[in-house]
């Protein structure tokens, strides 16, 4: 029988823009792993950094082949940092996505309501791998079964600049916190860090969820300094840690401000340059970053060297269907190496599992790694009562136009 | 256009009505719905409070502020819920949803182990809350607080009232109108009823009152008291227009009548002898009369005349009834008697057969009273005789004023065949006889006093000796003063005669 090459070439045609039309069509034994994150507001900094740092290792493992020989797929939507969005889009990866795990989440009170929501999934398995937040819940019964994380908890991250504070003398700590469960686990974290102490917060504040650099922090900067602390910490998002800083800085107020790792260093740098330059006034000095991954400068480390070499490579681009072409990725950052180590680790558990690729084994698998060498001279191990890979934290402040690691803390002693 | 002052009247009472009823319904239902409501927000603050302080007491018991201000921070976006926090067994506040900072007056607000407690807080600078607090496991784990905003009471109170009271207006907008449609319904015919009949007090009916027309159809069209009315006009404007056009031939033939009773009364006066002093050449009398009837013709009469030159003959006349069949009668009496006294000398045989004419015949059943009497001029003899006529006064020489004699005969034309007297009486040089009818004795005042016999007799003793004429015009002067305006309602006649032989 003989085609008509017109018809043939139409059905070719056809077939090719039903394959591009039809969503996850992809392979049968592709495997999806589904993502929610900020893609836009005020933390959208977040979502994307961290989803380009996975990117970039994602593609350089599907380019030689995928995992067990199956390709791996990020499946990502934008909750724009709001947790009825956030369990919205679970809902979606899980049920219409059907999505092989949860990973790369980004936000605490994202987060902390997505947690019911995965026991409810209990039936089907679904874990969510390495969440973009330190906070407590989901390292706790009857959470912590469901959720794997990779960097150390905030508790851990406040604790370390509690205790670095105290033995500086700075004894007398304010908090600046996000009013909700981020900022409260942040603030809980400082309490009980200053309770080893004998110590209580000096002062409080709070701020909305969601507020940006544009907004006034000027009544935060009012009720905290009449306190006369020695130190704030601020537990936010990096908008508005800027705002913050810039207004107490405009104040006059040049006490140390240090943030956790979740604000973004790079992109809150960013901001307080910008200001930096048009307003003539240095804003980046006396801060202090609590980081849960080494240095992206630290080339020592394997990890950062594979890192930067694929970043250079691909230079992965936010998903086109969430994030506009305006957005002006960061080069290197702290949040998109933390995306590239979460996703060597994720890899690195799926060729463990095993090309069947059964779900009801993955956290037996997780919880067998030992002690695995991610790259940056920290091991990384699990145990069935601890679903935390790593717990060491990094502390880094300004130097020149970037974070890199504090060497010395005597310039905060008084 | 001017308002309508009805319209104006109604539009004054509808104003105050629903101002009365716009505040009424505000009070109330503000008041009302802030009850209902508070209750409302109370009851769901408590259940709320209940609900968390419930499903917190791991949480708290575990520390975990975190997972305590997730599920805080989900009853914000809760309506009317300004804030949540939670007190932990040793009174800090772990997990709020306050920005920027916790309000100092929380601080004071304590809960109560036992129960939710509910105060009414007010927050410096931000508003009036409702605080709810429920204990957690009996206060040991701690207390959950919710405030509820009272702002959200208000503003709910605020846009019921508006919703109402918009509605109250489209109503109020609504009666005005249906008011103005009605009113005008009403006051527009009367306006055209009163222009209508306004116009109708000028007008002078010689030609159809104009707007008739729509006057009529108003009736016909509209079956309500303004129908009515308008009939009743229009009834009452034809029977006005009737009344007025026979008023007018009425009054024509009024016209008419009096005309003809004019000429009447002309050919009356000129039957009896009008011309004074009636014989110059006798210069042994004197002899004045006059008469005035009470309308333009009368039923009295006088006359003389000489039967020969020695003998006067004179009488005087008076017939029952008044007006133009007591004129018609008076001249058949008068012409009867001419001939009368020509044929017979003898004043009883005059009477008798006058009366026995005036009765033939006579089927209108009247009758003349007459006097009559004879003046034999060269002995001053009188002889007459009375047909029950008012007897004249005799007026002596000495001043005394007296009836004469009565010769007793009864008023002619009653019954035939009557008899009458005569009697004589002798004047002597000025000496007279006063004559009159019954309309000078029975002129009345204003009080209907008569003017009676003894005015008179007393009257005619003021003036003895004088002339006739002074005689008759002082008596008229008399009786003109007593009745003083008093209307004329019988015919007055007076006849005079002085004897003035030597």
């Amino acid at each position: 029988m003989r085609r008509n090459p017109i018809t043939s070439g139409c059905l070719s045609w056809f077939f090719a823009i039903l394959w591009l039309c039809v969503p996850n069509w992809g392979h049968a034994d592709d495997i999806v792993i589904g993502m929610s994150a900020a893609f836009s507001g005020p933390s959208a900094s977040l979502g994307i950094e961290l989803y380009r740092g996975s990117m970039a290792y994602i593609t350089h493992v599907n380019s030689m082949g995928g995992v067990n020989d199956r390709k791996l797929v990020l499946k990502a939507y934008d909750d724009q940092y709001d947790p009825v969005s956030a369990v919205e889009n679970t809902i979606t990866l899980v049920e219409k996505d059907r999505v092989f795990l949860l990973f790369d989440y980004v936000g605490t009170p994202t987060v902390t309501r997505v947690l019911p929501l995965l026991k409810r999934y209990s039936d089907r398995q679904v874990s969510l791998f390495f969440p973009y937040t330190g906070a407590q819940p989901q390292r706790e019964p009857p959470y912590d079964a469901f959720v794997f994380n990779l960097r150390a908890s905030y508790r851990q991250e406040t604790e370390g600049l509690v205790e670095r504070f105290v033995q500086m003398g700075r004894k007398r700590i304010a908090v600046l916190y996000q009013a909700d469960a981020y900022g409260r686990s942040g603030w809980d974290g400082v309490r009980r860090a200053l309770k080893k102490y004998a110590l209580e917060m000096v002062g409080e504040a709070t701020y909305q969820r969601g507020a940006t650099y544009a907004q006034s922090f000027r009544e935060q900067v009012d009720i905290l300094r009449p306190a006369n602390p020695d130190a704030v910490i601020v537990i936010g998002a990096y908008a508005a840690s800027a705002a913050f800083i810039r207004d107490a800085r405009d104040a006059n107020w040049d006490l140390p401000i240090a943030n956790l790792s979740f604000v973004g260093s790079v992109p809150m740098l960013q901001l307080l340059r910008e200001s930096s330059q048009t307003r003539g006034k240095d804003y980046t000095a006396n801060l202090i970053d609590a980081d849960v991954v080494p240095s992206y400068d630290d080339i020592s480390l394997p990890a950062v060297r594979q890192y930067r070499e694929l970043m250079d490579r691909y230079d992965p681009r936010p998903p086109a269907d969430l994030v506009g072409e305006a957005y002006q990725p960061l080069h290197y950052s702290f949040v998109s190496f933390e995306g590239f180590l979460n996703a060597k680790l994720l890899v690195e558990i799926l060729s463990r599992l095993g090309t069947v690729a059964d779900k009801a084994a993955l956290p037996a698998t997780v919880e067998k790694m030992g002690d695995y060498d991610l790259g940056i001279a920290a091991p990384v191990s699990f145990r069935p009562d601890k679903h935390q890979g790593l717990d060491t934290v990094y502390y880094t402040t300004v130097q020149g136009d970037r974070f890199v690691p504090i060497s010395d803390w005597q310039q905060w002693q008084r | 256009m001017k308002m309508s002052k009805l319209f104006y009247k109604t539009l004054v009472i509808i104003v105050l009505l629903f101002g009365v009823i716009a505040t009424a319904t505000s009070v109330l239902s503000g008041w009302n719905l802030y009850q209902r409501l508070t209750a409302q927000y109370r009851s769901k603050g408590t259940a709320l409070a209940k609900s968390i302080a419930d499903s917190s007491v791991e949480t708290l018991l575990n520390s975990d502020a975190a997972t305590l201000q997730a599920i805080i921070d989900q009853f914000l976006e809760i309506e009317g819920i300004s804030y949540v926090f939670v007190v932990d067994a040793q009174g800090a506040i772990i997990a709020h949803t306050f920005v920027p900072r916790i309000p100092a007056e929380l601080f004071q607000v304590h809960g109560n182990k036992h129960a939710t407690s509910i105060q009414d807080i007010h927050i410096t600078g931000v508003g009036d809350f409702i605080d709810v607090a429920a204990p957690v496991l009996v206060g040991v784990a701690g207390y959950v607080h919710i405030g509820l905003n009272k702002e959200t009471i208000r503003a709910a109170i605020r846009s019921a009232i508006i919703g109402q009271q918009s509605l109250m207006f489209a109503i109020f907008l609504i009666s005005v109108l249906v008011a103005y449609l009605l009113v005008n319904r009403v006051s527009q015919p009367l306006n055209q009823l009163t222009a209508h009949v306004k116009q109708l007090a000028v007008h002078d009916f010689s030609t159809p009152v104009s707007g008739q027309a729509e006057i009529a159809r108003l009736s016909e069209n509209s079956k309500d008291e303004i129908g009515e009315l308008a009939a009743s006009f229009l009834s009452m404007e034809r029977t006005l227009q009737h009344s007025i056009e026979n008023l007018k031939a009425t009054t024509a033939a009024k016209e008419r009548i009096e005309s003809e009773l004019k000429i009447a009364r002309d050919i009356q006066m000129s039957i009896l002898p009008r011309i004074f002093p009636p014989f110059p050449k006798h210069s042994e009398f004197d002899l004045y009369a006059t008469i005035e009837p009470a309308r333009e013709v009368g039923g009295d009469f006088y006359d003389f005349f000489l039967i020969d030159d020695d003998q006067l003959c004179f009488t005087i006349g008076d017939v029952s009834g008044k007006g133009v069949p007591a004129s018609l009668f008076m001249a058949v009496t008068k012409t009867l008697w001419r001939v009368t006294a020509n044929k017979y000398n003898r004043p009883d045989r005059v009477l008798a057969d006058l009366n026995n004419e005036l009765c033939r015949d006579n089927d209108s059943g009247m009758f003349v009273t007459v006097f009559y009497g004879i003046l034999h001029l060269s002995t001053g003899e009188l002889e007459y005789s009375n047909g029950g006529h008012n007897l004249p006064y005799f007026l002596s020489r000495q001043g005394v004023v007296q009836p004469l004699e009565n010769t007793g005969g009864m008023a002619l034309g009653v019954m035939e065949d009557v008899t009458y007297r005569t009697k004589a009486i002798a004047l002597r040089a000025g000496e007279g006889l006063f004559l009159y009818t019954d309309g000078v004795t029975e002129a009345m005042d204003s009080a209907e006093n008569l003017f009676s016999e003894s005015r008179l007799q007393a009257c005619l003793q003021q003036v003895n000796g004088v002339a006739p004429t002074e005689v008759i015009r002082h008596a008229l002067e008399a009786v003109k003063q007593f009745a003083a305006g008093a209307e004329q309602n019988d015919d007055i006649t007076t006849l005079a005669i002085r004897y003035l032989r030597q």
